[in-house]
C-alpha cells in the first residue's frame, strides 16, 4: 500500500513526496475517524432512545441509517450567523481551535504496533498538552460572542476542562509509572500476556478516575453544565449556527472517541488479545480471537463509548459545585495516594505488573 | 533549510505578537497574543531538540498560567478605556530603552572581546545528533530526580506554598449564602421531620 | 544555516519587547505580569539554546524550575490582584498610593 503511493509520486523531489505521503496518512486516520464521529451521533441518539423504550430515528433511509448524512447535509446549507459586535476573526478561529486540537492528538495513537501516524517517545505528554489547548476553543468562543450565556458557560467550562485536566494527568502519571515509557505503543506492549497482565487490575482507581475525569473533560452528561439548556440556554456555543455549531459538535465526538481509545490503550490492553495464552484457543480453530488485531482496539473503544452514552440516559445532572468537589476533594487525592501505592508495588516487586 | 524556514517562521510569529501584546488596548486580546508567542516559542524549543520543555511550556503556560490569566481579565470588570492615559506619554522611553538594551545584546553577541563571534561561525546541529533510542525526557529525568533532587523538593514545596497562598487570599467567607450540610441531610430521620399526632376520635353529634 | 547567535538575537529581541512593554503599560498590572512571564520566556530560550550548543540537559533542568517558579508567581499575583481589585475596583498603579488597605 505505502509502496505503491512511493512509486506513484516518484517523479516528485523528495521532499515533496514525503509531505504528500504524510498527507495521505492523515487523510487515511481522518476520514474513518469523521465517519465515526458522524455514525455515534446517530448510534447515540437510537441507544439512548432504546434505553428510554423508543424507537429513534427511523425515516431517513433504512431504519435510519442515513440520518447522519441527512443532518450534516441541513447543517452545510445553513448561514452562519455572526453576532453582532462580536469579535469577528477569534468568533471564527474559536471552532478551529477546538477541531483542530481533537484532532491533532490522533497523530500518536497507535492501532496496532506498526500502524501510527507519528511514532514520537512524549506521546502521552503531547496528548495531554493537545487536550489543554483544546479549552481556548472554549474559552474564545464564549468571549468572542459577546453574549453573557457564552461567557458564563465558557467561564464554567473552562474551569471545569482545567481542574479536571489534573487529575486525569495524575492518573497517566500511574500509567507511565507502571510502564515506564510515554510512548503509547510501548504501553500497550507493556501488557502483553494475557487479560492479568492489563494495567486494568493494578492501576484500577486510575481507571476509573480517568475515565470519569474524561467525561468531564468533553463536557458530556452527567457533567454538562457547561451547555445546562434549563440554566444557561446551550452554552458556550449558543451563538453559533450552520457548519460552525456543527464544528464544535464534532470536536466534542471526536474527543469522545479519543478518550475511549486512550483508555482502552493504557488500561485495557489496547489491540491485545484477552484470550492471549490460553493453549485451548489457540490450538482450536477460533485461534483467532486469541492473538492481537485492531478489532479487539476497536471493539474495547466501542464499549467505552457505550458507557458515555449510557451515563447521560442515566445520571441527572451534577450541581457545578459538586463537580468541583469531585475533581477536586475526590479524584486528586485518590490518584495521588494510588501513584504512592505503585511506588510501593514496585518496592515489594508485586504481580506480574511491577517485577522490572 | 527546512530548519532556517521553520526558525524565520516562527520567531517572526513570536516576535510580531510579543509587539502586539504590548500595544493592544484590551487586557484579554493581549492575553491571545501572547498565548500565541509562547506557542511560537514552544516550537523554536522543539527545533532546538528540547522536546519536553516544548511540551510543558504548552501543557503549563498556555493550557495553564494563561487560562488563568485570562479568567482573571474576563471576571474583572476593567474599565478599558483608561488604559489610554498615559501611553504615548511613556511610549517614547520605552522604545529608547528597549532599543537600548537590544543594541547592547546585539553588540555584545557579535564581539571578539566577549569572545561570543564564535557562536557565529559554527552552524547548530539541529538535525539528530544523538545515538538511538536517545529520549530527551529520560536525561532529564535522570538528572532531576538525582542531582537536583534537593532542589525538585524544593520546587515541589514552592508550588504547595502558592496553592495555600492563592487559596488563602482569595478565599471569603460570606455569611448571608446558604450551606447545604449533606451529613446532616443523609441523616435525617423522619422523627426529626414528621410528627405523628393522635387526634382523639369525637363523637359526632 | 543557524547558528547559536540566531537564538540568542531571538530571545535578546524578546527580552527587550518585554521591558518596552512594562514602561509602556505601566498603569495595567495584569500587563505588567504579562509582560514578566515574557521576559522570562526569553530567559528560557537562552538557557534551552545554550543546552543544545553545549550538548549538556543541566540547561533545561534551570528551565524546568525557572517554569516551577513562574507559574507560582503567576498564581499569588494574580491572586493578589483579585484581592486588590475587590478592594479598590481598579487595579490601576497609579491609584495604589495608600499603604492602608
Amino acid at each position: 500500500m505505502l509502496d505503491l503511493l512511493y512509486s506513484l509520486t516518484s517523479f516528485l523531489p523528495e521532499s515533496l513526496q514525503t509531505i504528500i505521503i504524510i498527507l495521505v496518512k492523515i487523510a487515511v486516520l481522518l476520514i474513518p475517524l469523521l465517519l465515526g464521529v458522524a455514525y455515534l451521533t446517530y448510534a447515540e441518539r437510537k441507544i439512548i432512545g432504546y434505553m428510554q423504550v423508543r424507537i429513534g430515528p427511523n425515516r431517513v433511509g433504512p431504519r435510519g441509517w442515513l440520518q447522519p448524512i441527512a443532518d450534516a447535509v441541513k447543517l452545510m446549507f445553513k448561514e452562519i450567523v455572526i453576532p453582532n459586535f462580536a469579535n469577528k476573526f477569534l468568533f471564527l478561529l474559536a471552532p478551529v481551535l477546538s477541531i483542530g486540537t481533537a484532532l491533532a492528538a490522533w497523530a500518536v495513537v497507535p492501532f496496532n504496533a506498526e500502524l501510527v501516524l507519528a511514532d514520537v517517545n512524549a506521546g502521552l505528554l503531547y496528548i495531554l498538552a493537545m487536550t489543554s489547548v483544546g479549552v481556548y476553543g472554549v474559552i474564545i468562543a464564549g468571549w468572542a460572542s459577546n453574549s453573557k450565556y457564552a461567557m458564563l458557560s465558557a467561564l464554567r467550562a473552562s474551569a471545569q476542562i482545567v481542574s479536571y485536566e489534573i487529575a486525569m494527568g495524575f492518573a497517566l502519571v500511574g500509567v507511565l509509572m507502571a510502564s515506564r515509557s510515554l510512548n503509547l505503543g510501548d504501553i500497550v506492549i507493556g501488557q502483553s500476556g494475557g487479560i492479568y497482565h492489563w494495567y486494568l487490575l493494578p492501576l484500577f482507581p486510575l481507571f476509573v478516575v480517568y475515565f470519569i475525569s474524561g467525561v468531564a473533560e468533553t463536557n458530556r452528561a452527567p457533567f454538562d453544565v457547561a451547555e445546562g439548556e434549563s440554566e444557561i440556554v446551550a452554552g458556550f456555543h449558543v451563538e453559533y449556527s450552520g457548519m460552525a455549531f456543527s464544528i464544535f459538535f464534532l470536536a466534542e465526538y471526536a474527543n469522545m472517541i479519543l478518550i475511549s481509545m486512550l483508555a482502552s490503550l493504557m488500561f485495557l490492553g489496547g489491540w491485545l488479545s484477552p484470550f492471549e495464552g490460553i493453549e485451548i484457543i489457540q490450538n482450536s480453530s477460533l485461534a483467532f480471537i486469541g492473538t492481537a488485531s485492531i478489532g479487539w482496539l476497536l471493539a474495547k473503544a466501542a464499549f467505552l463509548l457505550l458507557l458515555f452514552l449510557w451515563f447521560r440516559a442515566t445520571f441527572p445532572r451534577y450541581r457545578y459545585d459538586q463537580i468541583m468537589r469531585l475533581g477536586w476533594k475526590v479524584f486528586i487525592p485518590i490518584t495521588i495516594v494510588w501513584i504512592f501505592v505503585i511506588g510501593l508495588m514496585y518496592y515489594w516487586q508485586i504481580g506480574p505488573w511491577f517485577t522490572h | 533549510m527546512t530548519e532556517a524556514i521553520i526558525f524565520y517562521l516562527f520567531s517572526t510569529v513570536a516576535v510580531v505578537s510579543a509587539l502586539m501584546m504590548i500595544s493592544v488596548r484590551n487586557p484579554v486580546r493581549a492575553a491571545f497574543y501572547l498565548v500565541l508567542s509562547f506557542f511560537a516559542s514552544a516550537i523554536i524549543w522543539l527545533l532546538l531538540q528540547a522536546e519536553f520543555l516544548a511540551i510543558v511550556l504548552v501543557l503549563v503556560y498556555v493550557g495553564a498560567v494563561m487560562v488563568l490569566f485570562l479568567f482573571v481579565v474576563m471576571m474583572l470588570d476593567l474599565n478599558i478605556v483608561e488604559k489610554e492615559s498615559g501611553f504615548t506619554r511613556y511610549f517614547p522611553i520605552g522604545i529608547m530603552l528597549a532599543a537600548i538594551t537590544f543594541f547592547s545584546i546585539y553588540y555584545v553577541l557579535g564581539q571578539k572581546e566577549s569572545g561570543m563571534d564564535v557562536f557565529q561561525s559554527q552552524p547548530l546541529s539541529t538535525a539528530a545528533s544523538h545515538v538511538e533510542g536517545y529520549s530527551n525526557t529520560k536525561e532529564l529525568g535522570k538528572l532531576l530526580y538525582s542531582e537536583y533532587v534537593y532542589a525538585f523538593e524544593i520546587a515541589a514545596m514552592l508550588l504547595l506554598v502558592a496553592i495555600v497562598a492563592a487559596i488563602s487570599l482569595t478565599y471569603r467567607r460570606r455569611p448571608k449564602t446558604r450551606h447545604q450540610n449533606p451529613d446532616l441531610q443523609v441523616s435525617a430521620r423522619h422523627e426529626d421531620r414528621i410528627r405523628i399526632v393522635k387526634i382523639p376520635v369525637e363523637e359526632r353529634k | 544555516m543557524l547558528t547559536l547567535t540566531h537564538f540568542l538575537v531571538l530571545a535578546g529581541l524578546l527580552m527587550s519587547i518585554g521591558l518596552a512593554g512594562i514602561f509602556i503599560n505601566r498603569k495595567n498590572i495584569i500587563i505588567l505580569l504579562m509582560c514578566v512571564e515574557l521576559i522570562l520566556l526569553a530567559v528560557n530560550l537562552n538557557f534551552i539554546a545554550f543546552s543544545h550548543y553545549l550538548g549538556n540537559v543541566e540547561g533545561q533542568i534551570f528551565v524546568f524550575f525557572i517554569l516551577t517558579v513562574a507559574a507560582a508567581e503567576a498564581a499569588i499575583g494574580l491572586a493578589i490582584l483579585v484581592v486588590l481589585f475587590r478592594r479598590r475596583q481598579s487595579i490601576n498603579v497609579d491609584e495604589l498610593d495608600s499603604l492602608k488597605g
